[in-house]
């Protein structure tokens, strides 16, 4: 079981004490920058273990980045870099994983992950794994982590920076936003002089003074902010030169709002277009072209920020709501998978790899692979190291305690922590039907193909077999009754491995009988009631 | 406030929806005579637009008169003329050669881009006019919800947006079935959710994935084998723009690439036992699958179209959402074989609907605050699209396939002083003599204490309480006397440059981005 899951079985049972408001919260300088790839970053093509046949015969037969083109990072782990990743300034994210700024960390998830964009965001930017798809999720980790300050303790810059559009989930708090959204410092500092900036008090706690406060509050951010927010963009500069492209311009503007002195804890900015069901193309295609933009965006930024002598306090890392299956898709793209990647990136983080390629993790089902690390380790370890919090107080936003990745963790400053729990366990069985052939993986397929008969008892002839091909078979299916009688074939079919309901026309009246499956020259019996 | 307790974490993050003891619970028909307050409440709820003829005409009448009223507007405009392209013929550019091969390129590029743009201002254009109606607000949103954007990789053809459009405005107040069997072949969403790829040998799952989880029963409610097959029912479906291909923006069914073998989707059986023609799979595949979905989770997908449809008019508050109005709602959504205009109805009249406490709470999208804005003043509606569009609600083009957040994400520190600029802009195309002129319609227009709140209840979601009506006054007459105003409003121009300035000072309100 998942340690995400065991996390969430504790607070549901557990008789929760109150949190002490006297605890006292001090910030360091430390900055955390999050790169969002929204839709799904195709990890695999990101990083590919490009010594590995089957990537580019069996799961990738198309859209695999050829071996010949990528620039191998670790050949003792089979691992090779996208050559897009060379873009950018001093040799873009290559160049930073060789300087020893950059951590890949491998198998980042989380215990039954959710296929929908919409949900596997909410849950990334949440924080919280809940056990049940429709339980709502209403603030983000971050949202609830700024929510220890009272409206006293504000500081005078802004909790959190999202440079975009809507407010994300993830700043949003029990009591309120934690961000300022904005696109552009001096549009907003102009716009803002015709904002209301006075608290108007109406009284009353009906929700149309709660909506009207917020409204109202909004207006005052503004205002106090865009100053303050202007003040630093004026006195900050960017030395390093960035691609004119929508990512380097945002953290273009992170830059130099770092720079001119802004003290705002987190930066958010998003890349989007990730979702390739379709057209994601190889070597030359949308995905490459997204990864060429990410290479140039984050090498720059790096490179500012050391020019401008603010490395030290500043790391990044992305974040994309799920993986994109090991096998592609009939239309030239990739599904919405399960575990991923992920970069870290800065002077203070290890630049490392973390785990073994992931695409080696085994399979959960057919078709999405386990995941070895929770998504809530590098959350747990960026509060309690880099933003210097208690584990107490950690958990208390997380619901739970992390394993650090590989219990030493991405960050430079991070000590081992024995107290805090075990990683995930990744079962050994595995579910790829293709199983055998991976050479890499020492999983070995131990499960037989399942066959399973749907309804039963029948009523009537309509009858299904779910059925799990972990080899390709010719699959023969005869009924008899319970003597042994032979009462005729129904269904005769070549199939490749994969998952399949086969659709039975049963014979005979009510009663018992037995069908006989044999899949190449192994036989299944089911017994099937008649009604 | 401060720091939170874990069990406050919990109850924050999981709490269920809460029911709202203070407000009544009661689908009752609310019978006693609508106030001023009531009247904007519902015409804000139900369209974009209110003026005071309407408010005066509504004043005093029970709910029951007035909604039947709004409804039968609505009626009578399900047909309104279409833009200018709908008829344009275009052949595949790629059969043919030389100048022809440019024309007709450039028919696709106007029809892929620019009329995209021509059809959002004339929908625009629609929802401006639509006053005393529950028309163009309730076929927003069954676009918010069968979210379609045009601007894909290979853009939309703007007929097959407009043919989308044009079921939701039919359907506006139709039956749940109807909406989701004609969705599941519309053409503008066959080529958005990929069910032109959709095809027996290589099922693509992108529809029918979100066909269960955003359009009919939410997250949860299926599993990934309903999806699987659920594909498989829905595959061969086409469409094409080019009349030498094919009946030009009509779906058509390719035999070869339906997948004639059995299907089992939660627990039926789809056998292709009938001859394999358009005809056929429609009925037998395509509206079996919709029957099945709404026989066998008839009560989930109730709830969840009754909850989108409750937090759309009444509140949008997901926390704060009631569970036993929506339960309710769902119940007359299904006892009436998913026909909405019954639920709609009740839900308007209800004496829940008129509460007090739902009145004010709801925070204004784009659409509201800048349609029901220009409404007063003269402005293009292409700029008022594209000013939408800036502030996060360009129609035809949700930013994805949920449709747009809602609620708090209208009003962020990036949208909330770019609205205020927009509005000024919008005022800006007005001149003073013509602001002059425009107050000379409000009864009582020579007297400050009545012109005031007579042009705060355009604007505001309630009546401001008296300090704040002082405040606005003495803008009005730029802290003259009030007795003053009764010599400034006979100078049309003066009286302009005050109406401006007071309009100035309402859209900076927190209750402007309120209704």
């Amino acid at each position: 079981m998942g340690l995400g899951v065991v996390g969430n079985l504790q607070i549901d049972k557990m008789h929760l004490s109150a949190f002490h408001p006297a605890m006292a919260y001090s910030e360091n300088e430390n900055i955390l920058v999050i790169v969002q790839l929204f839709g799904g970053n195709d990890g695999i093509n990101t990083i590919t273990p490009y010594e590995w046949d089957s990537y580019y015969t069996l799961y990738r037969p198309t859209l695999h980045i050829p071996q010949s083109a990528v620039s191998p990072i670790s050949k003792e782990l089979g691992m090779a870099m996208h050559p897009n990743l060379k873009l950018g300034p001093n040799g873009g994210m290559l160049g930073l994983f060789n300087a020893g700024k950059l951590s890949i960390i491998h198998g980042v998830g989380y215990e039954n992950p959710n296929y929908s964009h919409f949900r596997s965001t909410d849950i990334w930017l949440s924080g919280l794994v809940p056990n049940n798809d429709s339980s709502p999720l209403h603030t983000g980790w971050l949202g609830r982590y700024f929510d220890k300050y009272t409206e006293a303790e504000k500081p005078e810059s802004p909790f959190c920076l999202q440079v975009g559009h809507n407010p994300s989930l993830m700043f949003r708090g029990e009591n309120g936003e934690k961000s300022i959204v904005l696109e552009d410092a001096e549009e907003m500092f102009k716009q803002a002089q015709s904002v209301e900036s006075d608290k108007i008090n109406i009284g009353g706690s009906s929700y149309f003074q709660t909506e009207f406060n917020y409204v109202n509050d909004v207006g005052i951010q503004v205002n106090e902010y865009s100053k303050v927010i202007k003040k630093a963009f004026d006195k900050g500069k960017n030395i390093e030169s960035y691609a004119d492209k929508p990512l380097s311009n945002q953290l273009k503007l992170v830059a130099r709002l770092i720079d001119g002195g802004l003290k705002s804890k987190v930066y958010f900015v998003e890349l989007s277009g990730f979702d390739t069901h379709s057209n994601q193309g190889g070597l030359e295609g949308l995905h490459s072209r997204l990864l060429a933009e990410l290479s140039e965006a984050i090498s720059a930024f790096q490179s500012d920020i050391e020019k401008l002598g603010h490395a030290k306090k500043v790391i990044g890392i992305t974040t994309s709501e799920f993986g994109r299956r090991p096998y592609e898709n009939g239309s030239n793209g990739t599904d919405h998978g399960s575990s991923n990647l992920m970069f870290a990136f800065g002077t203070e983080v290890k630049g490392e790899i973390f785990g073994s390629h992931f695409m080696f993790l085994p399979f959960r089902d057919h078709q999405n692979l386990r995941f070895s690390t929770d998504f809530r380790s590098i959350y747990y370890e960026i509060m309690v190291s880099w933003f210097g919090q208690s584990s107490d107080f950690a958990e208390k936003v997380l619901g739970s305690k992390f394993a650090y990745v590989e219990q030493k963790g991405f960050i430079k400053v991070t000590k081992e922590d024995p107290t805090l729990p075990p990683p995930p366990e990744v079962p050994k069985q595995n579910a790829d039907p293709n199983s055998p052939a991976n050479a890499n993986n020492p999983a070995f397929v131990d499960q037989e193909d399942t066959f399973v008969l749907y309804p039963n008892p029948v009523q009537g002839n309509a009858a299904f077999i779910n059925m799990t091909l972990y080899y390709p078979a010719t699959i023969t299916i005869t009924q008899s009754f319970l003597n042994g009688q032979v009462m005729g074939q129904l269904h005769q079919k070549k199939y490749r491995t994969g998952l399949y309901n086969v659709y039975l026309d049963l014979l005979g009246g009510p009663g018992l009988y037995v069908l006989t499956i044999r899949a190449n020259n192994r036989l299944h019996y089911l017994k099937c009631l008649k009604i | 406030m401060g720091s939170i307790t874990r069990r406050d974490l919990w109850s924050t993050v999981f709490q269920g929806t809460s029911h709202r003891t203070k407000v009544s619970g009661s689908l009752d028909e609310y019978t006693l005579p609508l106030t001023r307050l009531q009247v904007q409440h519902l015409l804000r709820r139900a369209s974009f637009n209110v003026t005071h003829e309407l408010i005066n005409k509504y004043e005093g009448k029970k709910a029951g008169e007035v909604v039947d009223e709004l409804f039968s507007n609505a009626d009578k405009n399900i047909s309104p003329a279409p833009p200018f392209f709908i008829n344009d013929r275009i052949r595949d550019p790629q059969n043919l050669t030389g100048k022809a091969k440019e024309d007709e390129e450039k028919k696709v590029a106007l029809h892929r881009g620019e009329y995209n743009y021509t059809l959002g201002s004339w929908w625009v254009s629609l929802m401006k006019k639509d006053t005393a109606s529950f028309l163009e607000k309730t076929t927003l949103f069954w676009h918010d919800h069968f979210a379609t954007q045009f601007a894909i990789c290979n853009n939309i053809p703007a007929i097959l947006m407009y043919r989308q459009n044009d079921i939701f405005r039919k359907n506006y107040a139709g039956n749940f079935r109807t909406l989701l069997e004609k969705i599941s072949i519309d053409g503008a969403m066959l080529l958005y959710l990929n069910g032109n790829e959709n095809i027996n040998e290589l099922p693509n799952e992108n529809y029918a994935r979100e066909l269960m989880e955003l359009f009919s029963l939410g997250v949860g409610n299926y599993t990934e084998q309903d999806i699987r097959e659920a594909a498989k029912i829905l595959t061969g479906w086409k469409v094409t723009m080019f009349y030498d291909e094919h009946v030009p923006y009509e779906a058509y069914l390719n035999a070869d690439q339906f997948d004639k073998n059995p299907k089992l989707f939660m627990g039926e059986v789809f056998n292709a036992n009938y001859e394999v023609n358009e005809k056929n799979v429609y009925e037998y595949s395509v509206r079996k699958l919709i029957d099945v979905i709404l026989t066998k989770k008839g009560t989930e997908a109730s709830r969840f179209i009754s909850k989108k449809i409750y937090e759309y008019f009444v509140y949008a508050n997901p926390e704060k959402t009631d569970v036993t109005i929506i339960e309710q709602l769902a119940q007359i959504l299904k006892n009436n074989n998913f026909e909405f205009k019954p639920m709609l109805k009740t839900l308007f009249k209800s004496q829940h609907f008129f509460d007090d406490l739902n009145i004010g709470v709801q925070l204004k999208s784009p659409a509201e605050s800048i349609i029901g804005f220009s409404h007063h003043f003269e402005y293009s509606d292409l700029y008022t699209r594209n000013i939408m569009m800036s502030l996060g609600l360009e129609v035809l083009n949700p930013p994805n396939v949920a449709g747009w957040k809602g609620y708090r994400n209208w009003v962020s520190t990036k949208t909330l002083p770019a609205t205020i600029n927009f509005l000024k802009e919008i005022l800006s195309g007005s001149s003073d003599a013509v602001l002059g002129s425009w107050i000379k319609n409000f009864s009582g227009y020579d007297d400050v204490s009545k012109l005031t709140p007579a042009i705060l209840e355009l604007f505001l979601a309630r009546p401001v309480n008296a300090s704040r009506l002082k405040k606005y006054q003495s803008v009005l007459t730029g802290g003259a006397p009030d007795y003053e105003w009764y010599e400034i409003v006979k100078n049309q121009e003066q009286a302009g440059q005050r109406v401006r300035s007071l309009i100035v000072e309402i859209i900076k309100a927190p209750d402007y981005y309120l209704f």
